[in-house]
């Protein structure tokens, strides 16, 4: 309780921070943002308070099934570590639990930090199979923890493929996931609610499509942080809630005045970089340097790449078919990374053209083994394609792993090379 | 027009002049501790190799190498990559694959028709496939670089060495002479070794004809030949020195630079 209390402390500080000392661009998307963010610890810490049922959800699945049940989420993948000043430590902990290093950072950072309380503990634990071995890991440490041990617990099934037999096979599983939800915290799912939060949902993601249009103008209208934050809004922090569809027409309002007026997010936009994977933790950093040195932004990468679909509301069955294809093939990683490597690739060569790229660069994370043999169908597939590729190796939440040094240095000799950006000039 | 390149290296620094796109002259001399040091005693020789007074003769240097930031006389510093790749390609335009064996690392280039670089992989981070590691291994063997390269091309059953890294490979190769195998057999075992690695970093980049070896280690014809072997193809022998094309792709920069 007091660490979903701090939690709120921290996103509520920023919204007072926001008014207070608005940043010069973008104050209204931030400001809304946070408030969304804000609204969800709420309701978490009501749902403590108040013995209501709570879902601890490794990684997001169906939660557009969770809102309509009125059952708060807490993604225990990431949002432990979220506001915390120094996640890196945890790290530690994990080595002390006894998680392999070979685990993904993230992942152990998190159970970690579960394991401390930095979780409020749930009515029930929620798991899904896929799309990486850590997360089965991590799902069985946490369900085996103190305090942890007696919460029912359910693993929805994915499927390796991403086929109708697929589709019909992971719907099932949200049933099952539904039954289990319905029987373990008492709520029913109403079809209506259901309806009115995919309807809403549906909104908002016909204005990601219409942003995701925009953000095709040279110069990108936006950074990445922004570019990135829908998944979020859509996926993540309140599912199915009007006050998203405000901040998608802030959004959208914003970015249309930007392109009219081929306004950049950066002052001199040089190179135009498609980072398919997620951005690390250090990606702020990185990410400056790049923009400050180089005119270089990062104009798709996997969390900001849209491919959700709408969801058909004329029944239930057709409901529960769409909310299992978004949770199957649209989150970010189940989409790329739990499937043959096509998808992958598809995905990139589509996000190098819509977004005119210069360069795709692939950060190698460590925990994503299932990814790694990727790496060179993705330089023969650039290669195809005709654009400059860099592939390194580095832990997208520990920047000891490859330091953001090395990356600068690898990155700059890659831009030189391929006479992207200014030259290496003393 | 009177313009150099200097490309400072792990193992040695190389200087080459050029006058009116033509190389007046050039040097290798071993690194010193001091890559400062080397780059200003590289260039000094090659001034006075190709009648220059000094520096101040020169329109424009540039830098490049691993001690490349060290060249403080240089207008320029430019990666080693480019600079492999742009003196290759205007050494044999037909060159599409360029790999590159230093001292301490080595790259694989892959060219457009124009010289471009279109994709490189390098190995930056291991001794396995540079000039370290043979100098290493002909320690252990007792026989010298040129030693190693001789004896390697007389190995006619060449036991296989499983281990790149260069640490494990010693204990490997010193296992085999403890064995009494032949070391004309564990040198041409080795060259098969390194060769196994750099033909991976090539394949990642994609093996087009024409292919050249750049850097120190591109005058092993042991290495040499392994490569052609593993790779099927022959190795364009180029018409300098392999170990200063780094050198005259900078010139050559240095020559862009100034518009001509």
């Amino acid at each position: 309780m007091q660490r979903l209390q701090e939690r709120c402390d921290f996103f509520e500080g920023l919204v007072k921070s926001t008014i207070e000392n608005p940043p010069l661009e973008l104050a209204n998307i931030w400001l809304n943002y946070y408030k969304m963010v804000v609204k969800k610890y709420q309701r978490n810490k009501r749902a403590v308070e108040q013995g209501e049922p709570l879902a601890a959800v490794v990684f997001p699945v169906a939660p557009e099934i969770f809102a309509a049940m009125d059952i708060p989420t807490f993604i225990v993948a990431g949002e432990p570590l979220m506001g915390l000043e120094d996640p890196v430590i945890y790290i530690d902990e994990a080595d002390r639990m006894g998680l392999a290093s070979g685990i993904c950072t993230l992942l152990r950072e998190n159970v970690a930090l579960v394991a401390q309380g930095y979780a409020p503990v749930p009515t029930v634990l929620v798991t899904t199979t896929h799309p990486c071995d850590s997360v089965n890991i991590a799902y069985q440490t946490i369900g085996s923890l103190e305090g942890w041990r007696s919460i029912p617990q359910f693993a929805v099934d994915g499927p390796y493929l991403t086929d109708e037999r697929a589709l019909d096979y992971y719907t099932d599983e949200i049933e099952r996931l539904i039954e289990f939800l319905e029987k373990h915290t008492g709520r029913r799912l109403d079809e209506n609610r259901l309806r009115q939060i995919i309807e809403e949902s549906n909104k908002q993601i016909d204005l990601w499509w219409e942003y995701k249009e925009l953000r095709r103008a040279v110069p990108a209208p936006h950074p990445p942080e922004i570019q990135m934050m829908p998944y979020f809004v859509v996926h993540f922090w309140n599912p199915g809630d009007s006050l998203g569809t405000v901040w998608f027409q802030d959004l959208l309002a914003d970015a249309e005045e930007r392109v009219r007026n081929k306004r950049g997010a950066i002052p001199e936009e040089r190179i135009r970089v498609v980072w398919f994977d997620f951005r690390g933790t250090w990606r702020f950093e990185l990410g400056f340097w790049m923009e400050q040195e180089w005119g270089a932004i990062v104009v798709d990468d996997i969390w900001s790449h849209c491919t959700m679909p709408k969801i058909d509301t004329s029944s239930y069955r057709s409901m529960i078919r769409g909310v299992a294809e978004r949770s199957l093939d649209h989150i970010p990683m189940y989409r790329q990374f739990r499937v043959p490597a096509e998808v992958y690739l598809e995905d990139l060569v589509r996000a190098v053209k819509d977004y005119k790229a210069n360069c795709v660069i692939w950060p190698g994370h460590m925990g994503h083994k299932d990814a790694t043999a990727l790496t060179g169908l993705i330089r023969d597939t650039c290669r195809e394609i005709g654009v400059p590729f860099l592939g390194f190796w580095s832990d997208l939440f520990d920047a000891r792993v490859t330091t953001i040094e090395a990356m600068k240095a690898e990155i700059s000799q890659f831009f030189t090379t391929m006479g992207l950006g200014v030259k290496d000039k003393k | 027009m009177v313009v150099a390149g200097c490309d400072i290296g792990s193992a040695t620094g190389k200087a080459v002049v050029m006058r009116n796109g033509t190389i007046a002259a050039y040097v290798i001399i071993p690194s010193t501790p001091n890559p400062e040091k080397t780059a200003r005693l590289a260039m000094d020789e090659a001034l006075k190799k190709a009648a220059l007074s000094s520096i101040a003769d020169l329109d424009y240097i540039v830098g490049t190498g691993y001690g490349r930031l060290k060249v403080g006389f240089a207008h320029e510093n430019v990666s080693e990559i480019t600079c492999h790749a742009r003196g290759a390609h205007w050494l044999c335009p037909t060159i599409r694959t360029v790999l590159d064996i230093g001292g301490q690392d080595c790259k694989a280039m892959s060219l457009d028709e124009k010289g471009k670089v279109v994709d490189f992989v390098l190995n930056d981070k291991c001794a396995a496939g540079t000039g370290r590691f043979f100098e290493n291994m002909a320690r252990v063997l007792d026989c010298g670089l040129d030693g190693l390269s001789a004896l390697s091309l007389q190995g006619r059953n060449p036991p296989l060495i499983t281990s790149q890294c260069s640490v494990f490979a010693e204990s490997e190769v010193v296992t085999l002479i403890n064995e009494g195998v032949d070391l004309a057999d564990i040198a041409a075992g080795i060259h098969n070794s390194i060769a196994n690695r750099l033909v991976s970093m090539l394949r990642r980049v994609g093996v087009v004809e024409d292919v050249a070896l750049t850097g120190g280690c591109a005058k092993n014809r042991g290495l040499v030949k392994a490569l052609e072997d593993k790779l099927g193809v022959k190795v364009r022998t180029l018409p300098v020195d392999p170990q200063i094309v780094g050198a005259i792709g900078a010139a050559l920069v240095a020559k862009e630079r100034l518009g001509s």
